[in-house]
């Protein structure tokens, strides 16, 4: 009895102590951060960066072979974590999310003839190069959607597909999906983007499509970062500073900001905004001073934004006191603002602690 | 001497074909079914188990001839042998480590996976209840690993296969994989009565 037990913590011994001297012995040097680096990702070994597991994209990541953003489940989560420990900027620049450029649906672009065929794009351009009666624009039939393995894009009720930005994992399986070729990768922190691929000239565009770029270098000549190439207005994505939003001076439309939300929205929010094109346009000024205080201020006023563009509809079925009530409407909002930005405040230092314990 | 080689290379044989540890001894089907879907990664994985299972077959004779044996403390043989296999993986792991990185990329990640494997801890067993010498241990031992390799290989291979075939939607999955390597199996049967 005790000779066993005494052979076996025997045994015991001399192995744990030959592994202690081997584990000095044989001690290979691992980076630190590379330990680090293996912490911060989720170790789910899926192998979607590429590496040969968790570890081989830290390794990887420390010696400078892979991007922060590598880790397309982690997201934006986990680049920042790996971003901290490298010392690297968050570089949010270097995320990228898919766009379609095209904001032409059923009612705004017109069609050649009724296609009733296969549901897929590839299908429908070999009729004839695809029902739409521009060449570029988008079908609608879905070819990028079934791509998409992270239920990022939408079709809209009038054949266009959308992509969110906020569940775009920047994958990139959608864009050789488009037969049409008209989905780009874009960094994800722009937001001003031309809605429209098409190169034709203006009153070619025009008349197949209301919300097609015209070409008409508007936007190029008010603002800093557009310029034209072949008959279509380009936002430069390397000049950040974009004020005035070209956007805003778009007269059709096609330039688009996302700053809000998706166009997606814009079958309830444009008819709204169709229905209360005069009314709506007094109320956009003040927000648009106020955009220039603080960043989150500017949201707020866009939100309220909304908000006030709600009520004027309401207001306009009441015709005769619509002007008196939308005054009031707008004094509302800019006390809304005032208060909704101080509670901004309030909670944004909150943050900044919470994201220094990340780090220490 | 040449009879000592005869049995030696029957003894081999045997281990391969006959007394397949996966495929007739049912020993080691985890690794069996959990690392067979890529040939690549199935021959990572019968490398890093001939390794381990000669080495561990190895000192586990020693273990038992020169410390169980004079104890006559033999019925301590299975923990005693789940310990020192465990620390030898190890202490191998931090060696292959250092000296070879080329060798730990290839190996490193299934070297910790097969530490007590079932089958590594079988031919041990196996070596001492067949009373093998030093030298057929050896031999044993490393048969043992190469049939565990053949099998794995073999398997793996028909499951690359199953990827591109057009299996019914109802054997999707684990239940073709069981189903082949019962058929797999079944023809090693074939085997029995080759070597006696």
């Amino acid at each position: 009895m005790i000779e066993a037990i005494a052979t076996l913590s025997g045994l015991g011994l001399i192995a744990g102590l030959g592994l202690g001297v081997a584990s000095r012995v044989f001690a290979v040097y691992v980076d630190p951060k590379v330990e680090a680096l293996e912490e911060a990702l989720l170790g789910t070994n899926c192998g979607a960066c590429g590496f040969p597991g968790c570890s081989g994209l830290a390794n990887a990541l420390a010696e400078g072979e892979a991007a922060v953003t590598d880790c397309l489940p982690g997201g934006e989560d986990v680049a920042n974590a790996l971003a901290s420990i490298l010392g690297v900027d968050a570089d949010a620049t270097a995320r990228e999310v898919a766009v379609v450029l095209c904001k032409g649906g059923d009612i705004d672009a017109k069609t050649k003839f009724d296609y009733r065929g296969v549901k897929d794009c590839w299908a429908a351009m070999e009729v004839g190069g695809g029902f739409k009666s521009c060449g570029y624009g988008c079908l609608g039939l879905g070819s990028c959607y079934k791509a998409c393995n992270f239920g990022a894009i939408e079709i809209t009720e009038d054949r266009l597909a959308i992509i969110i930005p906020e569940k775009c994992t920047g994958c990139t399986m959608c864009v050789p999906a488009c037969p049409k070729n008209i989905i780009k990768m874009v960094p994800a922190d722009q937001k001003v983007h031309v809605l429209c691929s098409s190169h034709d000239k203006g009153p070619a565009t025009k008349k197949v499509c209301s919300v097609g770029c015209i070409g008409c270098t508007l936007c190029v000549k008010k603002t800093t970062n557009m310029s034209m190439v072949d008959n279509l207005a380009v936002v430069d994505y390397s000049v950040i500073d974009n004020e005035p939003s070209p956007a805003a001076v778009c007269p059709t439309n096609t330039i688009s900001d996302f700053e809000e939300a998706h166009p997606l929205k814009r079958f309830k929010k444009e008819k709204k905004k169709k229905a209360v094109k005069k009314t709506a346009k007094p109320a956009a000024k003040p927000a648009a001073k106020s955009d220039k205080e603080t960043v989150a201020e500017g949201e707020e006023t866009k939100k309220t934004e909304k908000t006030v563009v709600a009520k004027t509809e309401k207001v306009e079925s009441k015709t005769g006191e619509s002007i008196t009530k939308e005054e009031k409407t707008e004094t509302r909002m800019d006390s809304a603002v005032v208060d909704k930005s101080e509670k901004v405040e309030a909670k944004a230092p909150k943050k900044e602690e919470e994201g220094n314990k990340d780090v220490s | 001497m040449g009879d000592v080689i005869t049995q030696l290379s029957l003894l081999l044989v045997s281990a391969v074909f006959v007394n397949n540890f996966v495929l007739a001894r049912f020993l080691g089907v985890c690794p069996f079914l959990g690392v067979s879907k890529k040939v690549e990664t199935a021959t990572g994985m019968s490398m890093a188990v001939m390794f381990v299972m000669t080495i561990a077959s190895v000192a586990a004779w020693i273990v038992q001839k020169f410390i169980l044996v004079p104890l006559q403390i033999e019925y301590l043989q299975t923990i005693a042998f789940i310990l020192i296999i465990a620390s030898l993986v190890q202490f191998v792991e931090m060696v292959v480590q250092k000296t070879s990185p080329v060798l730990y990329q290839a190996l490193g990640i299934f070297l910790p996976l097969i530490t007590t494997n079932c089958a590594v801890l079988g031919v041990a067993l196996i070596n001492i209840q067949k009373d093998y010498s030093f030298l057929a241990t050896t031999v044993h031992g490393f048969g043992a690993a190469l049939g565990f390799a053949l099998a794995l290989l073999l398997f793996a291979g028909l499951r690359e296969r199953e990827e591109l075939a057009d299996i019914p939607e109802s054997f999707k999955g684990v239940a073709i994989t069981l189903i082949t390597g019962g058929l797999l199996s079944l023809a090693f049967m074939g085997f029995s009565g080759l070597v006696k």
